[in-house]
């Protein structure tokens, strides 16, 4: 699938209002304008894949892996639903939402560059892993610190 | 002769340690480990099996395929009797991880070297029971660190993982 601009969002509107579509006056709003809410919400909400993952992520309980893992906790999960989003607003369609028995989150999905792999370990660490012809390019940083998609395509 | 806390779990007596300690583990055997069924699906419906691996010190459990009986033997609770519900067993083998003793695993920018082995630790009730350990410069780690070099390993051993038990959900 090639990349998508995302729709501009309407003034009422900014990128953190997932979940909650804002009240738009039949009677003072615009077709266009209407036309354009609608619009960056259908681009903004996450997929069925994405918010069936989540929430199954959300809900493991402690031992799920039978082997001690912990429940994962809520602001890793946040920032995987926040990169899915982002993605899914750019067109770049992800692939794999799943945890590992390692108490880490893995996000894949594919960019015009080829796919990037991201894993969220529930401490706050992020590994990325960027396929490219060449070989694998590893890349370490923090769920405060993750590369903007824009920057991926440098790497 | 069997051990009786182990016979009252339930616990077949091939598993039990008695009186035998750890031993060497031979080239090509298998691990075996339980993996969580319909968790780790990607979106077409493929269990991805290389998210039930894991390399920290504390969860990184497996079994050494020619001290059991069968996939399953993985399936017992050792330490409260009775069976696991709801998982199948994967397999790969052990000579990947052992691989990382000759081509240590590293990090762009950084001088520190990472092999993983498999060491045979036997359980009371699980005498196939081996842990994953992780070296760094030679020191085990309780974690991997960089996130990354999890990645190398996880790439390392995806392609020889395999189901031998599926789950009965």
């Amino acid at each position: 699938m090639p990349a998508v601009d995302c729709p501009p969002a309407p003034a009422s509107a900014t990128c953190t209002d997932r979940g909650v579509i804002p009240f738009v006056s039949a009677y003072s709003a615009s077709p266009k304008l209407i036309a354009q809410t609608i619009s960056y919400y259908v681009h903004h909400f996450p997929s069925s894949f994405v918010t069936e993952r989540l929430e199954l992520i959300r809900g493991l309980e402690a031992n799920w892996d039978s082997y001690g893992s912990t429940p994962f906790s809520t602001p890793i999960v946040d920032a995987v639903e926040s990169l899915a989003s982002d993605l899914e607003c750019k067109g770049w369609p992800v692939s794999r939402i799943a945890p590992s028995a390692d108490q880490s989150i893995i996000l894949d999905a594919t960019t015009p560059n080829g796919s990037v792999r991201w894993e969220f370990d529930d401490d706050g660490d992020v590994g990325l892993t960027i396929e490219k012809q060449g070989g694998p390019v590893y890349h370490d940083c923090t769920v405060d610190s993750i590369p903007s998609l824009d920057a991926l395509l440098d790497f | 002769m069997p051990d009786p806390d182990c016979a009252d779990k339930g616990i077949p007596e091939h598993l039990h340690r008695c009186d035998r300690g750890a031993s060497e583990i031979p080239d090509g055997t298998l691990a075996y480990r339980r993996f969580r069924a319909s968790v780790t699906v990607d979106k077409d419906g493929n269990e991805d099996l290389f998210l039930g691996i894991s390399f920290s010190s504390n969860q990184s459990s497996i079994n050494r395929a020619d001290l059991c009986e069968a996939p399953s033997d993985v399936l017992f609770n050792s330490m409260q009797g009775g069976q696991y519900e709801g998982y199948g067993v994967l397999s790969f083998p052990i000579d990947i991880l052992k691989a990382t003793a000759s081509a240590p695993l590293e990090v762009e920018n950084n001088s520190d070297r990472y092999v993983v082995s498999v060491e045979h630790s036997p359980d009371q009730c699980n005498y196939a029971h081996c842990n994953l350990v992780v070296r760094k410069n030679g020191e085990p780690v309780p974690k991997i660190k960089p996130t990354t070099v999890k990645s190398q390993l996880r790439s390392l051993i995806a392609d020889s993982l395999s189901i031998q038990l599926s789950a009965v959900t």
